[in-house]
């Protein structure tokens, strides 16, 4: 009669390196579990990495700030073995004695892996603004989304697609948020997000006028002081409104719509639409919900056991984090990440504690 | 107490300011105000339960946020103050304010003309031209004078459509008696409307204008009695006196009581 | 008066129609096809096609008015205003909403009761943004005066 010893413990399975996934196996590798992180793409960081964020939102601070120390430490522990271009075909067995198969997309070689939990934080993807054909996205240049202009902001150099700087920029909010026909949720950080980059546009181009359509302002919590410092110190115009079509006229935008407050039609033109794109759940997210037999939710995203407790997946064994569950910011994926670790950790440590004959 | 005062009020800043600009939008609703003191309360409460009992309510409205998005397409919004945005606040209070309700069958919703693009691009998948469309119903019911203003010129098209099923045939282009909102020069339509239409190469177009006109009988007798039933007759009637009658006329000729 | 409410009379909507930009030609001849009158009508669209920010500095520049820029719309500044309850055309919360955007025709249409302030300062109590919008219709008031 022995209690389990650390190395008995099989690896913990994390699937998706981004900012819930990479804090979650951070914080296992420093409590001593070995981790096998699984990543689809090439690179760690998940969405704030891929679109090249610049800075995040409250504060304006530099995404590497956060993100570089996680991706730094992750790749860099023994503990953890980080599998890039790779997703998880299955998995049989349950807490503590899980049999997973990973494929290599590049190679397309599979291999059996034990684990002994799940933390499954696939994130999101940004709406793809092609779907709501009245904002003419991809087929007008000019009319990008917020992704696009995280990683024109990080270039330094915000250009129309004829190389000129744009004058007079749109953005327009809930683009595939609140919306039957799309999405019905509210993505939560969008508004924030436009703000932030509104006012970092502000500091790039300094005689260039913006303007928000919206028809909610939403900055929760402390993401309200961007709004006000927008108005107060950067002189940013809101428009209550909504745009119902954009057609290109030479290099401009004309911009239909109306204006709530005023009753109002305008047609005005600009120089470049920003579409604040919302989030839904990614391919990745419905890919392992059918991989590991999880609950997914009337909207795609994946449904724990009570709404309220996010980490609970509903299968033992297996947690959640993340933007897979709900739209959330960064801030709050990082804090998912370390709840769904600590879980796992609680698990595993009632396991080695069970008496093993 | 407070839509007195209000009048007054308008009164003395129509004095004011008779520079022509239309002030029914926001935030002036003088125009209303002046209005509801002289409306038939009892008619208000009617059309008003009339409105809120009929079952296609339900589907026609859902829940509205405000965000603008019907009226961002709207046609008529570009060109008068109406917006189906409003109608829809608007039938969202009708219960407190049924006064609103009767002042935008008045006018306000016969600026719509149904192309339900607000329906196409409302988030919450209401439908204001179908809300409208159910307004435009009670006030031809109740023979508002609205509704007569604004199907007189249609005259002739309610008339064909109502005896033989079938809308416009181009023949119906004249120069003797043209539609008046198709404007005068309609009528050089109609010199070589035959010969023309015989010239393009769809059999169907030269026929149109024959098989438009000879509708089967027993057809037509249907008709009649389905708009006998469902009380169509009386209802255009109540509007336009004279189609009415012309429909009774064609009634009695073809025998159904 | 009366000889506007004549023109484009059979509109059924007619009293949500700006005079101002109904176009009736009494006489008009196109083609050899008579167009006078009701045949030849136009209604010119109502739509708000740049923003015109002069104002808007004007206004930034007085020292009452320099808080505009804070307003967000709420409205509490309406809701206490003793005038606009007596009279809906005057709206604090709607006049700095159309400076702020630089809208001309709708400055054009409600400028003007810029003036029914009575500067009693309820509204600047009631902001919670610090606007001062009590201020900010003097300001107002003072840069529709002056502007060329």
């Amino acid at each position: 009669m022995r209690r389990r010893d650390m190395s008995e413990i099989h690896p913990v399975l994390v699937i998706g390196g981004g900012p819930a996934g990479l804090k979650a196996s951070a914080d296992l590798a420093e409590l001593g579990y070995d981790v096998v992180l699984v990543e689809k793409l090439g690179q760690l960081g998940g969405a704030p990495i891929r679109w090249g964020y610049k800075t995040l939102a409250p504060e304006l601070r530099p995404t590497e700030e956060v993100m570089g120390p996680l991706i730094e430490y992750v790749e860099g522990n023994g503990n953890v073995r980080v599998m890039k271009n790779s997703v998880v075909e299955g998995a049989t067995g349950g807490l503590g004695d899980f049999t997973v198969t990973v494929r290599n997309l590049m190679n397309g070689a599979t291999e059996s892996l034990k684990a002994s939990a799940i933390i499954v934080a696939t994130g999101f993807e940004h709406f793809d603004a092609k779907v709501d054909p009245r904002y003419g996205y991809g087929r007008n240049p000019d009319v990008i989304g917020i992704h696009e202009l995280e990683g024109m902001l990080k270039e330094g150099r915000v250009v129309k697609r004829n190389g000129d700087p744009p004058k007079r920029i749109a953005f327009i909010f809930c683009v595939g948020s609140r919306d039957k026909s799309t999405n019905l949720w509210c993505c939560t950080v969008c508004c924030g997000v436009s703000i932030k980059q509104a006012i970092e546009l502000k500091h790039l181009l300094k005689d260039a006028d913006i303007y928000m359509i919206y028809m909610d302002i939403r900055t929760f919590g402390l993401w309200e002081k961007l709004y006000w410092k927008s108005m107060e110190e950067y002189g940013i115009n809101y428009i209550r409104g909504r745009v119902g079509e954009i057609y290109a006229i030479g290099d401009k935008l004309l911009v239909k719509g109306e204006d709530t407050l005023v009753r109002g039609p305008f047609e005005v033109l600009f120089d470049m639409v920003v579409l604040a794109v919302g989030m839904e759940p990614g391919s990745g997210t419905a890919q392992v919900a059918r991989a590991l037999n999880l609950k997914v939710n009337e909207f795609g995203f994946l449904e724990p056991r009570h709404p309220n407790i996010h980490h609970d997946s509903g299968r033992d064994g297996i947690y959640l984090a993340g933007a897979c569950v709900a739209p959330m910011s960064v801030e709050e994926a990082l804090a998912e990440g370390s709840a769904a670790a600590m879980q796992v950790a609680k698990a595993l440590r009632r396991l080695q504690r069970a008496v093993v004959k | 107490m407070y839509q007195r005062k209000s009048v007054k009020i308008v009164r003395r800043l129509r004095r004011l300011n008779g520079n022509g600009w239309a002030y029914h939008g926001l935030p002036g609703l003088q125009w209303e105000i002046e209005n509801s003191s002289s409306y038939d309360r009892k008619l208000m409460s009617e059309l008003t339960r009339e409105l809120l009992e009929d079952f296609r309510i339900h589907e026609f409205y859902h829940a509205c946020i405000n965000c603008g998005n019907c009226t961002s397409r709207c046609p008529a919004f570009r060109f008068a103050d109406f917006s189906p945005r409003v109608v829809v606040q608007k039938v969202m209070h009708a219960k407190s304010e049924p006064d609103l309700i009767v002042q935008m069958l008045d006018q306000y919703i016969w600026a719509c003309f149904q192309c339900y693009s607000c329906w196409d691009v409302c988030p919450a998948h209401n439908n204001p031209g179908g809300l409208i469309a159910m307004m435009k119903e009670l006030a031809v019911k109740h023979g508002l004078q609205s509704a007569s203003k604004a199907l007189e010129p249609y005259s002739r098209v309610l008339f064909k459509l109502m005896t033989t099923g079938t809308q416009i045939t181009p023949d119906m282009h004249s120069s003797i008696a043209p539609f008046r909102d198709w404007g005068p020069h309609k009528a050089e339509l109609v010199k070589h409307l035959r010969e023309e239409r015989a010239a393009v190469p769809v059999e169907n177009l030269a026929k149109v204008m024959d098989r438009g006109w000879n509708v089967d009988a027993e057809t037509i007798r249907e008709l009649l009695i389905i708009e006998k039933e469902a009380g169509v007759i009386d209802a255009v009637k109540s509007v336009l006196k004279d189609v009415g009658e012309m429909v009774d006329e064609t009634r009695a000729e073809y025998g159904v009581e | 008066m009366s000889q506007r409410k004549k023109k484009g009379e059979f509109i059924v909507e007619r009293n949500y129609v700006d005079d101002q930009r109904i176009i009736e030609p009494e006489k008009l001849e196109i083609g050899g096809v008579d167009m006078s009158g009701r045949w030849g009508l136009l209604v010119l669209p109502r739509t708000i096609e740049d923003f015109d920010h002069s104002l808007h500095a004007m206004v930034k520049n007085h020292p009452r008015g320099r808080n505009i820029d804070r307003c967000w719309q709420c409205g509490n500044c309406t809701a206490a205003c003793p005038v606009a309850e007596e009279n809906p055309l005057f709206n604090p919360r709607y006049l700095i909403y159309i400076i702020k955007l630089g809208y001309k025709l709708e400055i054009e249409k409600f400028g003007n009761y810029v003036y029914f302030c009575g500067s009693c300062g309820r509204c600047s109590e009631v902001c919670p943004k610090d606007v001062d919008p009590s201020g900010v219709m003097e300001a107002i008031g003072t840069a529709l005066r002056r502007k060329p």
